[in-house]
């Protein structure tokens, strides 16, 4: 088990046309070097959440997007850092449209955000920079017409023990960040 | 070829010859189930026994194509998933939508 905080750094193409290849590489590296290695089932979810990560890259990255894992003794952090459009959403129920930073910030809050046709997510307003993405509540998809046909935020949620989105306003970057905690 | 059509009557059994079901291949993917769709396929089994990573884009690709046949009163079954998908489709709570089989047989007969 590790003392200090090992990290794997790996700088991805624009075009990511073989995802195995990413999501293998992270995987080795935590079976190598975290508590997730003996987690047969949370190392299925840390699959998925890298896999989710890429497609967010590919999706929103832009020129220039990094991947990165960093390991302590009861932490696996994974940080997706991109240079593209910064993350938005709307208040479903107020119908307000939040980008980053948020202005006016008032106090923190949790919002239920829309960010995409029937797809909500529960958010939390950490900062005028930072949010959080809260678990969500049992769906119950009431039709078919309900159902979203966009879930990448939801696995990553499902996946992760946190997920955080911050925007770094001086160098505009996005910074992904989930963590998986040893228990 | 990503995919490959065999029919058994009326159904149209579609392999997914992909290991790596993703966002390079979902609007492809969407559009050709739209074009089955369009051609008159109200039947449809999708074999996913290949498939060893999704994304969520592929699953929503998946929604939009199940969204068009039901609209047109047909019918999906999905069978042979990989443990790693399933459990996308469970995160989703979409094994809970979409029918889901251990075989093409039980799948095929489920449309009788």
């Amino acid at each position: 088990m590790v003392k200090k905080a090992i990290k794997l750094h790996i700088e991805l193409p624009k075009h990511i046309s073989n995802y195995r290849e990413f999501i293998d590489q992270c995987h080795d590296f935590v079976v190598a070097n975290s508590f997730l290695s003996t987690d047969f089932k949370r190392l299925a979810k840390f699959k998925l959440a890298v896999m989710e990560l890429l497609t967010n890259a590919s999706k929103h990255g832009n020129d220039h997007c990094t991947l990165d894992i960093i390991v302590t003794k009861n932490l696996v952090e994974i940080k997706k850092i991109d240079t593209g459009k910064r993350f938005s959403f709307k208040d479903a129920q107020t119908s307000q449209d939040y980008t980053f930073p948020i202005d006016p910030f008032s106090n923190p809050k949790k919002v239920n955000a829309l960010v995409g046709q029937n797809y909500n997510i529960n958010i939390g307003i950490i900062s005028n920079t930072k949010i959080e993405f809260l678990e969500p509540p049992e769906v119950d998809y009431l039709s078919i017409d309900h159902i979203p046909e966009n879930f990448g935020l939801m696995v990553i949620r499902q996946c992760v023990d946190k997920f955080y989105y911050t925007y770094d306003n001086e160098k505009s970057l996005n910074i992904f960040e989930v963590l998986f905690q040893n228990d | 070829m990503n995919y490959t059509l065999e029919k058994s009557a009326d159904v149209n059994i579609i392999t997914v010859e992909l290991v790596e079901a993703s966002l390079n291949q979902s609007d492809e993917f969407k559009a050709y189930i739209y074009s089955l769709i369009d051609g008159g396929a109200r039947k449809i089994v999708l074999n996913l026994e290949k498939v060893l990573y999704m994304d969520s884009s592929f699953i929503g690709a998946l929604v939009g194509g199940l969204k068009n046949l039901l609209s047109k009163n047909g019918e999906m079954a999905l069978v042979n998933i990989t443990s790693d998908v399933l459990a996308l489709f469970e995160l989703t709570r979409l094994d809970k939508v979409f029918h889901v089989y251990d075989s093409i047989d039980d799948a095929v007969k489920s449309f009788d």
